[in-house]
């Protein structure tokens, strides 16, 4: 992850190459989080809700480990804080998806 | 080292665009011109990372090898026949690279390396209004190369055509209007062209500067001179100029209050001196 | 937790197979649109009209940390009524905006896209459809309204089956949609496997003939529009306040 800010007295600069890396860094672990869970949902055979709701779960502790490699430092790297949560994450809900139902037919139907 | 290492470091260098060109050429000559196998396609990239770097050395023998190579692996490419014309340069055959650099340009018009090149070769024969002829030329199509803007400012101050410089400056200042360096060197233009208004402008800049780089000492220098001059211009309103005289007592007393930190009593009296003498100077 | 029992040999012979399909026309779409893609020749009076909007729009976000006097040089510069470059783009740009079906660069363009991208996802669905038909595949996690019965289970003719049961070509688009994120993993970002980026191109490029003057027009608009407020106006009293307490601490050590 790069720097993504230089403070001015008031106004803060950024550093726009940065801030997409950071980005494209972030989809890159929201995809492979996607992944992860959704076969573990399939393997946890959840249906339904329940699995729509690991699926935010997943999303939000991903959110929290970036959150805490960071602590309070984030606003180096990410503009707001809640982009952190949000950013890329209904692009990877396909792929939760995918995997889930991958993962729950294998083990579940079959 | 090992060549993993040296690859990582040359891309590395690469990527932030840092101008080490001996490290370059010393990785090259140490570690991977022996494992040239193992890089794979890889090769062709570093052998142009080398090459420049080599001409920025002076080492001619090692930029000629990487040109013979990567012509021989493509042929009738644009690329390579660039470096063979920096090569041509560095040999001071700057009519042959001339003419190699005008037949890629004709060959493709968006080329805008080869381009650059020419008016590199230009300067440096010191034909200056020729090099600011093809600049302006090439600015006209590519109106959003800030390099070039920048470059461009350089050679009217050489010729002292400040007016240019001034319009060339603005444009860099739109790029990046938060960079404190770019407005100072436009309030420096805009004092060398003189008169009250370029004065008062350029004082204005000096400030914008400080604002941006709290110290910078240049600029409260700029910003002290300018102020101290135009508070006993005969051209500004009393309100102006009384206004003037506290700017400039505000910079000097930044510049005393920099300094003081590492001086001491003795080298704060002088600091004050100095000060006093610029308020006092006339342009 | 399964109403249905299904033969493994589905598992081995449908339901994976069609993953690894998916997964193998991705990639090989994207080596082969990079073996098609033409070299792109772009034009010099292109590169003068794109630079041109570029370095308007840009005066006019920073436009006021120049003085006016050069803001309103560049003004003119742009927008003279009959010099300006913007002006002279608008009336360049009409003839341009004609039917895109006659520029032959676009067409060939369209072409080779729709060739390499929905062909195969057309030809390869249509293909699984047929092979694969008259029997249920997989089980989808979630339930679905009966609505989706009729398109997900083509080829079962069971009024009654939950419609969580799906036939093979659901589960093949289903994959076609999932795997796209995989890969910008597997490809790197910019990737010709991503087929809705390449459907959003579609509607923009249609779109595109039409837009040089509009954008033109617009952005000579804007420029017109602009209200030049000098931002650096009195800098030096915001300087000068700004650094009031440091004055008062001054004067109390002097």
């Amino acid at each position: 992850m790069s720097d993504s800010n230089q403070t001015d007295d008031k106004l803060p600069v950024y550093n726009e190459l940065a801030a997409m890396q950071n980005l494209g860094s972030l989809d890159y672990c929201r995809i492979f989080t996607a992944l992860l869970s959704g076969s573990t949902a399939g393997i946890l055979g959840l249906t339904g809700l329940y699995g729509f709701i690991f699926f935010f779960v997943a999303n939000g502790v991903l959110g929290l480990f970036v959150l805490q490699k960071y602590s309070l430092h984030y606003q180096q790297y990410f503009k707001q804080c809640y982009i952190i949560f949000s950013h890329g994450l209904f692009g990877s809900l396909l792929t939760y998806i995918l995997f889930w139902t991958f993962l729950y037919g294998l083990v579940h139907v079959y | 080292m090992t060549w993993q290492e040296a690859r990582d470091r040359l891309k590395k260098i690469k990527e932030e665009r840092l101008r080490r060109s001996d490290e370059v050429v010393e990785l090259w000559e140490g570690v991977l011109s022996k494992n040239t196998r193992k890089l794979g396609d890889e090769v062709w990239t570093v052998y142009e990372q080398v090459c420049i770097a080599a001409l920025d050395c002076d080492r001619l023998d090692i930029s000629r090898n990487c040109v013979k190579l990567l012509d021989a692996r493509f042929p009738n490419s644009s690329r390579v026949k660039r470096l063979a014309g920096m090569n041509l340069e560095a040999d001071g055959k700057f009519d042959d690279a001339i003419r190699m650099y005008e037949a890629l340009t004709k060959a493709d018009e968006t080329d805008t390396l080869s381009r650059k090149r020419l008016i590199a070769i230009l300067k440096t024969q010191k034909k200056y209004r020729d090099a600011i002829e093809e600049l302006t030329d090439y600015l006209k199509t590519f109106q959003n190369d800030q390099e070039a803007w920048l470059e461009l400012v350089e050679l009217f101050c050489h010729e002292l055509d400040y007016n240019k410089a001034s319009f060339c400056m603005e444009e860099a200042l739109i790029h990046h209007p938060h960079n404190h360096l770019y407005h100072q060197r436009y309030a420096e233009i805009r004092y060398a062209l003189g008169g009250f208004e370029n004065i008062d402008t350029a004082r204005t800049h000096f400030a914008k500067a400080v604002q941006l780089c709290r110290w910078n000492t240049d600029a409260l220098y700029g910003m002290c001179i300018c102020a101290s001059h135009l508070a006993i211009s005969q051209k500004a309103t009393a309100q102006k100029r009384r206004d003037n005289q506290r700017y400039g007592e505000w910079a000097s007393n930044q510049l005393i209050e920099k300094h003081s930190d590492k001086l001491g009593a003795e080298g704060r009296s002088k600091v004050k001196n100095i000060s006093l003498l610029l308020e006092q100077l006339q342009v | 937790m399964t109403e249905l029992l299904l033969d493994p040999n589905i598992r081995t012979w449908v339901f994976v197979p069609i993953v690894v399909i998916t997964f193998f026309i991705g990639i090989i779409r994207h080596y082969v649109s990079i073996l098609l893609s033409s070299q792109k020749k772009v034009e010099v009076q292109q590169i003068k009209d794109t630079q041109a909007l570029l370095r308007s729009r840009l005066l006019r976000e920073n436009g006021k940390y120049i003085p006016k006097s050069a803001f309103l040089m560049r003004k003119h510069y742009f927008n003279d009524k009959e010099a300006g470059v913007l002006k002279l783009a608008q009336d360049r740009a009409a003839p341009a905006a004609a039917n895109p079906m006659q520029d032959p660069n676009t067409l060939q363009d369209m072409l080779k896209g729709n060739l390499v991208n929905v062909l195969p996802m057309i030809a390869v669905g249509g293909w699984i459809n047929w092979i694969f038909s008259g029997f249920v595949t997989t089980k989808v996690p979630f339930p679905l309204t009966w609505r989706f019965k009729d398109m997900l289970q083509r080829g079962i003719n069971l009024p009654s089956l939950d419609p969580s049961w799906v036939s093979s070509a659901s589960w093949y688009f289903l994959n076609v949609f999932g795997l796209r994120q995989i890969y910008s993993l597997v490809l790197g970002a910019d990737n010709a496997a991503d087929q809705t980026k390449f459907m959003e191109d579609q509607v923009s490029v249609s779109g595109a003939p039409t837009d040089p003057r509009a954008a033109f027009k617009s952005e000579w608009e804007a420029l017109e529009l602009f209200e030049h407020q000098y931002a650096l106006k009195g800098i030096e009293e915001a300087l000068l306040l700004a650094d009031k307490p440091a004055l008062k601490s001054r004067k109390k050590n002097t």
